[in-house]
């Protein structure tokens, strides 16, 4: 089985439907580009690939995972093991500095590591900013931060969501060149969600969505 | 565009709104409640305390010596049905009259001589000028006396508990009064004096003592107000206008005034023990009652300013927002005002709505009838839920304000 | 760092740098806990507050002996007595006022009392060799302050008058000693009025009955019946008033500590994001409404204590004593409120998927 199989998956809520029969498959490794129109779809189908959503109808499998099949808390389990979340507003808790924030994703884990945490910041080029918090850090260093929280765990699969949104040109390519090195190092999957053409086109492979189905899907070569 | 935004950030913080109205309701129910409560304390406990017997003693004249040797001197039982004309009657609640005379009791083989009391036990008195009646009697002037068995009639008398130990009468023996027959219908035990006394109907021992018409104290329960230092004056030193003054309000000398001009002959006097003792407790009740709800006051509007704040406070992201998609200051006020004024409003009228139902319960719960309805109360407690319902958000509106929009979407405070 | 120091650092970092909310959710309790303590603390003290006042009603006991008198000295075995607030020996006889055909008998009746307590005196109490004068013998014989009057067989100076509206209109008083030696009748009493302390009288009336048993112990029903009656009323006003404070500052914290969870949602969802179990991220903020509500419980604890003195100081002059339980209670209700305040909207929040989480609603 590859990493990611969905077969089928529809959402519908009251008002919309979000996502009608999707179909995909990734393999391990992949950075794949999830591209489209604002309302194809493609946001929340990167919620139902982490479980942070659940669909109305479908079937997920996610690293052997029937996510369809895991209570709540197991889904919890599932997420803090195997997923790492970038999002487009960096959820970072305001309160709490940038080594406290990756911290936090430790804790759920395992157990906070203070110098491991030190470490994943300094490897996303963070290391004199450890102690600040999310107010006093720029929209790209606060990117950072979100990036080695999401690694912190070591998981298997990145979950990015409009990441470079609220980033200029320039913190945009930093933040991609990144992402792109620790891709190599790390070989975790990555599936990023955008519709900035310049961004999906760093990844493998690019799926595009429209209306809640995928109309494209054609791998890039380098 | 001002209404679009204030409807949609309205929809969209529902949660938090009923919050909002949820506190300032109850802030206004406590409120209400209490100033309820305070307003009508003193006529509810004013009337409990009658429980403690008549304010106002009315006996004869005693004007020189003659007064009090030989010859009992009398008031007129006629007079009495007067005393619900005077300018305070709707104060009075309680009426009885008593004639005391020295009787000779044989029972069996004992003869004594005992003080014979003859008074009304029940009795409806006609209101002049007025359809209905009007409860007098014993009860309403001495409500602790308990009669075990019935009351007299004709016949028949009660006798004082300590007497009919010492002469082991029981209700149903006969006795004589005065060489006439009665029977015994009850006893009375009060712990004072008239446990040593017997009971008759007051037209029986009239008629025993060939005194008809005739009563020798009467004593009225009135509802007061408390006596101040102008009261203490002496009304024959005031001024025409205090005069008019003292005699309009209803104090236990006034009252007592008013009662004694429908008696000839009669001299009205305030039980001071019952009189004083009931003013100092009335004003220490409406004290405390009013300390009380102005702390409640105080609290509640502590306590919805500070919900609104937690609520506010929330919501500065929400401002930012607003900023970088170009509302001026202006509007965002005024978006909160209008939440603020809608919020108190319904807060307001449901606070009120909840006041009225707390206050009705205690109302009956305590003095078995409901607070006076003050009309003024629903208007002033609109009025002060949307005061604290502005009030309470201006502060963090103008620290929003005061926000620049980058900072908030950041992330920082 | 370990997992527990770990929580505590991020605990505090919240509380420190959320100074302004974490404040206003700490008011919020403080102040729902002052008015809870004062209006409990008054509703418990009330009935020794209004028992203070009701005294001025008089005695709502008797104790006296038929056809006979009391030793004097049996007076002795009553100081003791704990639900004994105040008692006043008296004697009545009947004697002759200037040898005037007055009253019954030709006489008047004599009250020897050891003190004016709360009659309505005009003059001064009589002391040695002096007498007050009832207002009906005044006003019958005309007399002033300064006369001299012969009782039975003594001369005696007006020193004022008193006016009741009772029997002792038509009395003379004097001092009890003065009483005792005009009626030869020294060491003796007719009569001790006895305040009791509402809500006590049957068993301090057996307790009296025991220590004094030839005598009649009675309760005056005038006073005793109505006083408790009165009491009991009161009580329940108050009763009733603390449960609508309660009530209405219990929804009013909810509401504020609810608002102050609803303003972390996107937190909670993140933390569900991170794959952190329910318990795992209630306990931050359970613990947290732990301390405020602890914090505010014992500052309200304060605050109503000293609201509670000056409504009773204000109302009746004295201060009241407040239950020491009072203070568990309140910092225990302060940490039930806020703790299932702030409960109630985190499980909601807890139970949602992340991604509405997130979205913030």
């Amino acid at each position: 089985m590859e990493l990611i199989e969905i077969k089928g998956v529809y959402k519908e809520y009251e008002t919309a439907v979000a996502l009608r029969g999707v179909d995909l498959v990734v393999g391990s490794g992949t950075w794949c580009s999830v591209v489209g129109p604002s309302g194809s779809g493609k946001s929340t189908l990167l919620n139902i690939i982490g479980g942070l959503d659940s669909p109305t109808k479908g079937q997920v499998f996610v690293d052997g995972a029937d996510l369809g099949a895991l209570s709540e808390d197991a889904l919890a389990r599932f997420r803090r093991e195997r997923i790492g979340f970038v999002f487009q507003q960096s959820y970072l808790i305001p309160y709490l500095s940038s080594v406290d924030n990756v911290m936090l994703a430790q804790y759920f884990h395992s157990m906070p590591d203070r110098l491991e945490a030190e470490e994943a910041l300094r490897r996303v080029g963070l290391a004199h900013r450890l102690g600040h918090r999310p107010g006093e850090l720029s929209g790209g260093e606060q990117q950072r931060v979100c990036i080695a929280r999401a690694l912190i765990n070591s998981p298997r699969l990145l979950l990015a969501d409009e990441p470079t949104g609220n980033l200029d040109r320039e913190n945009t390519r930093l933040m991609l060149e990144l992402l792109k090195r620790l891709h190599e190092e790390e070989r975790f999957t990555i599936i990023l969600v955008t519709h900035d053409p310049y961004v999906s086109k760093w990844a493998q492979r690019i799926v595009t969505m429209e209306d809640g189905k995928v109309i494209k899907d054609e791998p890039l070569y380098y | 565009m001002l209404f679009s935004l204030l409807k949609e950030s309205f929809l969209r913080q529902k949660k938090a709104a009923a919050l909002m109205v949820l506190s300032v309701a109850m802030g206004t129910a406590l409120t209400a409640s209490l100033i309820s409560v305070s307003l009508d304390i003193k006529g509810k406990v004013s009337k409990e305390l009658r429980a403690f017997g008549a304010n106002i003693a009315v006996e004869p004249k005693v004007e020189g010596l003659a007064d009090l040797a030989g010859q009992k001197r009398h008031l007129r039982q006629e007079d009495i049905y007067k005393v619900k004309t005077v300018f305070w009657r709707h104060n009075i609640v309680g009426i009885a009259p008593f004639l005391d005379e020295q009787a000779v009791l044989v029972s069996g083989a004992k003869k004594l001589n005992v003080t014979a009391v003859g008074t009304w036990f029940q009795k409806e008195l006609p209101l002049p000028g007025e359809a209905g009646t009007f409860k007098a009697g014993v009860e309403t002037v001495s409500p602790w006396w308990y009669v075990e068995g019935a009351p007299p009639e004709g016949a028949s008398l009660v006798i004082g508990a300590s007497l009919a130990d010492e002469l082991g009468l029981k209700p149903g023996a006969a006795l004589f009064l005065d060489e006439k027959p009665f029977t015994v219908s009850g006893t009375l035990s009060t712990g004072g004096p008239e446990d040593d006394r017997v009971f008759l109907d007051l037209a029986g021992l009239q008629e025993l003592k060939g005194l008809r018409g005739k009563v020798s104290r009467v004593l009225v329960s009135a509802v007061t107000t408390p006596m101040d230092e102008f009261a203490y004056k002496d009304p024959s030193s005031m001024s025409k206008r205090e005069y008019e003054k003292w005699y309009c309000t209803g104090y236990v000398t006034s009252i007592a005034k008013q009662v004694e001009e429908v008696f000839e002959g009669g001299r009205a006097k305030p039980i001071w023990q019952i009189a004083q003792t009931e003013g100092r407790v009335l004003e220490r009740m409406s004290l405390l009652i009013y300390l009380l709800s102005a702390s409640a006051l105080i609290a509640s509007a502590l306590g919805v300013s500070t919900t609104m704040v937690a609520s506010l406070l929330r919501r500065l992201d929400e401002i930012g927002l607003m900023k970088s998609i170009g509302a001026d200051s202006l509007q965002i006020s005024l978006i909160f005002l209008f939440e603020a004024l809608i919020i108190g409003s319904a807060g307001g009228l449901s606070g009120w709505l909840i006041s009225l139902g707390a206050a009705k319960f205690i109302g009956q719960a305590v003095f078995g009838a409901e607070l006076t309805r003050r009309a003024l109360l629903f208007p002033v407690s609109l009025l002060s839920a949307l005061l604290i319902a502005t009030g309470g958000s201006f502060m963090p509106i103008r620290r929003a304000l005061r926000v620049k929009p980058v900072i908030v979407l950041r992330g920082g405070r | 760092m370990t997992g527990r120091k770990w929580f505590y650092h991020v605990l505090t970092s919240a509380l420190r740098q959320r100074k302004g909310r974490v404040a206003v959710a700490v008011l919020s309790v403080g102040i729902a806990s002052t008015v809870v303590v004062s209006a409990v603390g008054l509703s418990s003290g009330i009935r020794r507050l209004l028992g203070g006042e009701l005294k001025a009603y008089g005695a709502n006991m008797i104790v006296s002996k038929k056809g006979g008198h009391i030793d004097a000295a049996m007076l002795d075995a009553l100081k003791g007595i704990a639900g004994i607030e105040e008692f006043s020996p008296q004697l009545y006889s009947p004697v002759s006022l200037n040898g005037l055909p007055v009253g019954p008998d030709g006489q008047v009746e004599m009250i020897g009392m050891t003190g004016a307590h709360s009659l309505n005196v005009s003059g001064r109490f009589p002391g040695e060799g002096e007498v007050l004068i009832g207002a009906d013998l005044r006003a019958g014989l005309g007399l002033k302050t300064g006369d001299s009057v012969k009782l039975g067989g003594s001369v005696m100076t007006v020193s004022g008058f008193v006016e009741t509206g009772g029997p002792e209109d038509k009395a003379v008083i004097l001092p009890l000693p003065s009483a005792q030696r005009l009626t030869g009748l020294e060491g003796k009493i007719s009569a001790v009025l006895i305040r009791g302390r509402p809500g006590t009288l049957d068993e301090t009336a057996k307790v009296i009955a025991s220590v004094m048993p030839d005598a009649d112990v009675k309760t005056l029903r005038q006073v005793a019946g109505a006083e408790e009656s009165f009491l009991r009323k009161i009580e329940l006003l108050l009763a009733l008033v603390t449960v609508v404070v309660v009530g209405a500052s219990a929804i009013s914290v909810s509401s504020t500590m609810s608002a102050t969870v609803l303003e972390r949602l996107r937190e909670i969802g993140l933390m569900k994001a991170l794959g952190g179990t329910k318990k795992g991220i209630g306990r931050f903020y359970l613990m947290e409404a732990v301390i405020i509500g602890a914090g505010g419980g014992t500052a309200g604890f304060l605050t109503g204590f000293v609201s509670a003195q000056a409504v009773s100081k204000g109302a009746f002059g004295s201060y009241i004593s407040m239950p020491v339980y009072l203070v568990p209670v309140s910092i225990v209700t302060g940490l039930v409120i806020a703790v299932a305040a702030s409960a109630l909207p985190l499980r909601a929040a807890l139970i949602e998927k992340p991604s509405v989480v997130l979205r913030g609603e």
